[in-house]
């Protein structure tokens, strides 16, 4: 209970959830995830104060309504994608804009900007218009931006659906970094299970209630709730249920490449 | 059906490609706002485009852009709230002559499986699915013959891409429609395209059927182009081990084909 950064305690709305219950640890890499018009964007939004909630959202055991809209600012950040506005006119000055007020010398922020750059592969980008760039680029900006920032909470509302593969490696390397650097506690939706390998706790959502919790490895290995909830597993996750269940292997592992089960079934 | 693009050319690029009716075309390339302004003719005609044995001209292209529907990401517009606004105000702004608006938006919407209570709903109230089918049933408006989808698949679950998938079968069958997706996203292209063509650095390396592209592997990982993981996985079983694994669309018929093999 007091690992808990944001809990959600008896959450009703009229078009959604009933009495709804749902935690999320401190310091974790948690993803929502779920088949389309399950809620997801929905619980993001009732984080966020979006979508009012009567006193049932808490985090860090106090209720949301109890902060001053400065506090959750400072406190908690969030990318839903289309919902943000560039006001400058290159990807630099947006990001040195973004941390105008941090009380840290010019030096320090540059730094801080050229390494988060660099981390997020925008240095192509530092002087172009952001509002002209493809959408990859623009969520990747605006991670930017609000890592720089340091948070506490940072939610990311199905960012990953445009970006490739390699871009979505490369957003959860960062993310991990930042959540050792600056005690981040991460929140991600998605509809992709591919996207739920390398984080630390999954919740599936379906009709209004969490029908799997748990680590990754546990959670992926129900192919049948997964698939009737209109959920794709992983290739190679799924072959590995599949063949398990077979008796042609003995165990599943989430950082399984299609080489070494090759090389597992026929050795 | 047919298009057929011939020695058209966009920034010194030549292009060659055709498309029927009697296939879901599936089209790779990181370059997808050029190919969706190719196969929606507004670029100048540097080249042939043939439809029906048809050649476009500046006089009868505007006749085929008018049959050409896009299916668009949605984006916020000014005093635009409800569906039925958006609805009206793309029948408006695209001039299309419809003699009875009204229906035709409910049964457009009927046709993607989402019923009149939608139209009333703020378009900031809906999930990204359900944006995404009313953008598919707004495309349906203009009665296109030509529909081109570009990536709207991605943000669809498992059950919506195969409830779409079923009406663009069905448009395809009954109504002689032409289906392109234009994606970069090999998996969409393998389980939901008959024919793929497959552009890498502006240049068509491949115009074939899914099932065939797909066996040529060593020609599409020489140029960079991104496989399934199905696909790759059998690649890697025939190569590395010489199993004779047959390339399957189903995770269950390359389970029971393993099963033999072992």
């Amino acid at each position: 209970m007091q690992n808990n950064i944001i809990e959600i305690s008896n959450l009703s709305l009229p078009y959604a959830f009933q009495e709804f219950n749902l935690s999320f640890e401190r310091n974790k890499l948690t993803i929502i995830t779920g088949p389309n018009n399950c809620g997801k964007t929905t619980i993001i939004k009732c984080i966020i104060g979006q979508i009012f909630t009567d006193n049932t959202v808490y985090i860090f055991s106090r209720e949301l309504e109890y902060y001053r809209i400065t506090e959750l600012n400072m406190l908690m950040k969030y990318i839903i994608p289309q919902e943000y506005i560039f006001s400058e006119d290159s990807t630099i000055e947006e990001l040195q804009n973004s941390i105008n007020n941090l009380e840290i010398s010019c030096k320090k922020k540059q730094k801080m900007i050229d390494e988060i750059m660099d981390d997020l592969k925008l240095t192509p980008y530092k002087n172009k218009k952001p509002d002209t760039l493809p959408e990859n680029i623009k969520i990747k900006i605006e991670l930017a931006k609000q890592l720089l920032q340091e948070p506490k909470i940072l939610l990311l509302d199905d960012i990953f659906i445009y970006m490739t593969k390699e871009e979505k490696e490369n957003i959860i390397n960062v993310l991990r970094k930042y959540q050792l650097k600056s005690d981040l506690t991460i929140i991600i939706t998605t509809s992709n299970l591919s996207d739920c390998l390398e984080i630390d706790y999954i919740y599936v959502i379906n009709n209004n209630s969490i029908v799997l919790e748990g680590e990754p490895l546990e959670v992926l290995q129900k192919d049948n709730i997964l698939n009737r909830v209109g959920l794709e597993l992983p290739f190679i996750i799924d072959l590995s249920v599949k063949l398990r269940d077979y008796d042609l292997i003995n165990d599943i592992e989430l950082n399984m490449t299609l080489d070494r089960m090759v090389n597992i079934l026929w050795k | 059906m047919e298009i057929k693009v011939n020695k058209f050319i966009i920034d010194n690029k030549e292009y060659n490609i055709t498309i029927n009716s009697k296939d879901i075309t599936g089209i790779y390339t990181n370059n997808i706002e050029r190919i969706k302004k190719l196969l929606n003719f507004k670029y100048p005609l540097t080249g042939d485009i043939y439809i029906d044995n048809k050649r476009l001209t500046d006089d009868n292209v505007n006749y085929y852009q008018c049959r050409v529907s896009i299916v668009e990401t949605y984006k916020p517009i000014a005093f635009i709230k409800t569906v039925l606004d958006y609805m009206n105000y793309i029948i408006v702004s695209k001039n299309l002559q419809i003699k009875k608006p009204n229906k035709k938006i409910i049964d457009s919407l009927k046709i993607v499986g989402l019923d009149d209570r939608y139209l009333l709903q703020e378009f900031n109230t809906l999930s990204n699915s359900e944006k995404e089918l009313i953008q598919i049933a707004m495309s349906l408006l203009s009665n296109p013959e030509i529909i081109i989808l570009t990536n709207q698949f991605i943000k669809l679950d498992l059950n919506n891409q195969k409830k779409i998938y079923m009406l663009l079968t069905r448009l395809k069958e009954q109504y002689n429609k032409v289906i392109i997706f234009l994606t970069n996203d090999a998996n969409i292209l393998y389980k939901y395209c008959s024919k793929c063509i497959i552009i890498k650095n502006d240049k068509v390396l491949i115009e074939e059927n899914t099932k065939n592209i797909y066996s040529k592997i060593e020609l599409l990982k020489r140029h960079k182009v991104s496989i399934p993981e199905i696909v790759d996985f059998t690649y890697k079983a025939r190569k590395l081990k010489k199993v004779k694994l047959e390339y399957h669309q189903d995770i269950r018929d390359i389970i029971k084909d393993i099963y033999k093999h072992i």
